[in-house]
């Protein structure tokens, strides 16, 4: 269920059966914004349990509303009797187990009738998970191995048989997302009851030596023993189990490749990463077991056996508490570094430094004067008396006198100041004519002082 | 060459393992059963290299609770003492090492753990005076921040000298933490074990500096 389609429930759903496979962040993004959260009291948990146990023993997975009402009032005249407002604390209770997706309508009538309930899985799960004490026998993981071996083996004949996409997705990769999936989990779920197992075996072992030491040696070395032997043996399973599922899966892998069917491939994939995980832990298992029993063993032998009467510790805590009036320091070695001598090489003369030779002395360059303005006019002149009668005439005239770097500015120049001393005549055209190397000018005719009077 | 697999002194200091072992000895580690094939090494090696070391003014020491390490005797190879620091936290693992709580989590201890057994066995004053002997007033926060450092430092050496594996804020116990308890190891009398030791040159003694005589009484008031 999608959580859009939900939005009309009490609690802001989230959907618990998401596929893992989505993006962590959605899937984290979504419950937080659902607010989802669970709230259940000693009795409401007892209240669960009790329809757990129920519905196990009389294979009744659907209770009507008054079945529900019934069992509440047995499970609080059991665990807190002499209560009042039975019927009304049911009711709420009821309310609160459907608001926190304990229990989940399952008749589809409308609200205004009695309706007909079960247990979500998210109630049996933790109820299972709580009451049940789930663990790994040498007998169960045998059958639950040989089932998964068994599931494979049917799945690789529907496989081989398959034609059509159809026939793929129906008879290879749901099969192999659910029913396969299905039976690596129950093997999980079962590894983690033998977890919890060891963990109160090596509490036991250690609480037993420090109760009664000496004492207590043969009765931990047989737990130790036994403990070892087991795990040994579900490890043994597991790497045979493993062995053969993987065979049936390489030869699903080829298969499903040789028919390009990406979702039969990924789901086989899957399921081969969930076998590899349930071997790894028995062999991650069997080796914290491992250093476990010779850290025991060592302690049994070492301490426990060459002090029975638990001297050593008594007289060292003494020893820590009396230090400080009676201080001793232990010695130890204090190697210096190895000194390692640089390789030989021979002596190198390094030149002194020295500043690359540059010509440091000034260029004079021919710069115009700052008061060219009145030579230029005076040459204008000058030129203008001397009866030129064009604007190129008198620059032409004026230009070699200048720099060739500064030519093309002077005849700017020069034109201003024949402008400036004689009027030019208003030609409409006007010729190019060259003055210099390079350079044109568009000529203007000056007329002779007689003319222009 | 008897009791062992080695032909001669010449084949052991050829052997690939040879050189870090050596330094690793030479820089005061102890090199323990944890130590895998270093230890089985020694322990095929033992008496050639004895003799071996012997020639260096030093005594390679193997124990019976699985652990080698190299002692100084002469002058040919410069040795130290342990700090304050480090012989108050060795003896207080020394301490878990022996309690069976400890073999539960595969000997590993949290910092937090240790400082709490160190407390309660010493006394919170009697620990910052001697961790931090030039400190005049003893301000209870400032000196709990002094000493969890002070700790933190001890046990860095500790782990070089090859007496725990520290990982972060945890660490595993080694069986060389037993060297601490050397001078109450025979159940005769202490001070005549810890004579024998300062003769074998095993222990040094000397005051601890700032520790006044009722600071070290308010050590046996929490004892």
């Amino acid at each position: 269920m999608t959580p859009q389609l939900a939005s009309h429930r009490l609690v802001p759903a989230y959907d618990g059966d998401a596929d893992m496979t989505q993006d962590p962040h959605q899937i984290l993004a979504s419950l937080a914004a659902s607010k989802y959260a669970i709230d259940l009291k000693t009795l409401d948990l007892c209240f669960l349990a009790a329809l757990k146990l129920r519905a196990d023993r009389d294979l009744e997975y659907t209770f009507g509303e008054g079945r529900l009402i019934d069992v509440f009032e047995q499970v609080c005249e059991a665990v807190e009797p002499g209560g009042d407002n039975l019927r009304t604390r049911a009711s709420h209770t009821l309310r609160r187990m459907r608001e926190q997706r304990m229990l989940a309508r399952v008749d589809g009538a409308g609200i205004a009738e009695r309706g007909d309930y079960t247990l979500t899985h998210l109630a049996t799960s933790m109820i299972s998970s709580i009451v049940e004490n789930d663990s790994l026998t040498k007998e169960s993981l045998e059958i639950l191995t040989n089932q998964l071996v068994a599931r494979l083996a049917e799945i690789l004949g529907a496989a081989r048989r398959a034609e059509t996409e159809e026939e793929w997705r129906t008879k290879v990769t749901v099969p192999m997302r659910v029913v396969v999936r299905d039976s690596v989990s129950g093997i999980e779920r079962r590894q983690r009851g033998i977890d919890s197992d060891h963990e109160k075996l090596r509490r036991e072992i250690t609480d037993l030596i420090s109760a009664e030491w000496h004492a207590a040696i043969d009765h931990c070395q047989d737990l130790l023993a036994q403990a070892s032997g087991m795990l040994s043996e579900l490890n043994n399973i597991l790497l045979r189990g493993r062995d053969k599922c993987h065979i049936h899966l390489n030869e699903l892998q080829s298969l499903a490749d040789e028919a390009r069917h990406d979702d039969a491939q990924a789901a086989i994939e899957e399921v081969s990463q969930h076998v590899e995980r349930v071997a790894a832990w028995g062999k991650a298992r069997q080796h914290a077991w491992s250093v476990f029993y010779q850290q025991t063993h060592a302690f049994l032998r070492d301490v426990v056996r060459l002090d029975p009467k638990r001297a050593l510790s008594k007289r060292l805590r003494d020893q820590i508490v009396g230090w400080p009036l009676q201080p001793f320091f232990l010695a130890v070695a204090r190697g210096e570094p190895i000194r390692l001598l640089r390789p030989m090489e021979s002596k190198v003369e390094s030149p002194p430094v020295t500043r690359a030779r540059t010509d440091r002395s000034l260029k004079i360059l021919e710069v115009l004067p700052e008061d060219d303005e009145l030579e230029l006019d005076a040459l204008v002149a000058e030129a203008l008396e001397s009866g030129a009668s064009s604007l190129a005439e008198v620059t032409e005239q004026i230009l070699p006198q200048y720099p060739e770097a500064d030519r093309y500015l002077v005849t700017g120049r020069v034109a201003e100041a024949v402008a400036r001393l004689r009027r030019v005549a208003p030609d409409r055209e006007r010729p190019w004519q060259r003055v210099s190397v390079g350079l044109e000018i568009e000529d203007w005719r000056i007329p002779q002082a007689e003319d222009a009077r | 060459m008897s009791g062992t697999s080695y032909r001669d002194l010449a084949e052991i200091l050829e052997d690939d393992r040879f050189p870090q072992i050596d330094l690793d000895l030479r820089r005061g580690r102890h090199i323990g059963r944890e130590d895998g094939e270093h230890y089985t090494f020694l322990m095929d090696a033992l008496k050639p290299l004895e003799k071996f070391y012997l020639r260096f003014g030093c005594q390679l020491v193997s124990k019976a609770d699985g652990y080698v390490y190299l002692l100084p005797t002469g002058t040919s190879l410069p040795r130290r003492t342990l700090s304050v620091g480090e012989m108050l936290v060795g003896q207080t693992l020394a301490l878990m090492c022996l309690d069976p709580a400890t073999l539960s989590r595969n000997k590993a201890v949290t910092r937090d753990a240790l400082l709490q057994r160190l407390e309660g066995l010493v006394g919170a004053r009697t620990l910052i005076r001697a961790l931090n002997p030039r400190l005049k007033r003893i301000d209870e926060r400032v000196g709990a921040e002094k000493v969890r450092k002070k700790v933190q430092e001890a046990l860095r050496n500790l782990h070089k000298l090859g007496f725990i594996d520290l990982e972060r804020d945890e660490f595993t116990l080694r069986n060389s933490l037993l060297r601490f308890s050397e001078p109450i190891r025979d159940l005769g009398d202490p001070e005549a074990a810890l004579e024998r030791l300062i003769k074998a040159g095993e222990v040094r003694t000397r005051d601890l500096p700032g520790l006044s005589r009722p600071a070290a009484e308010d050590a046996e008031a929490s004892g």
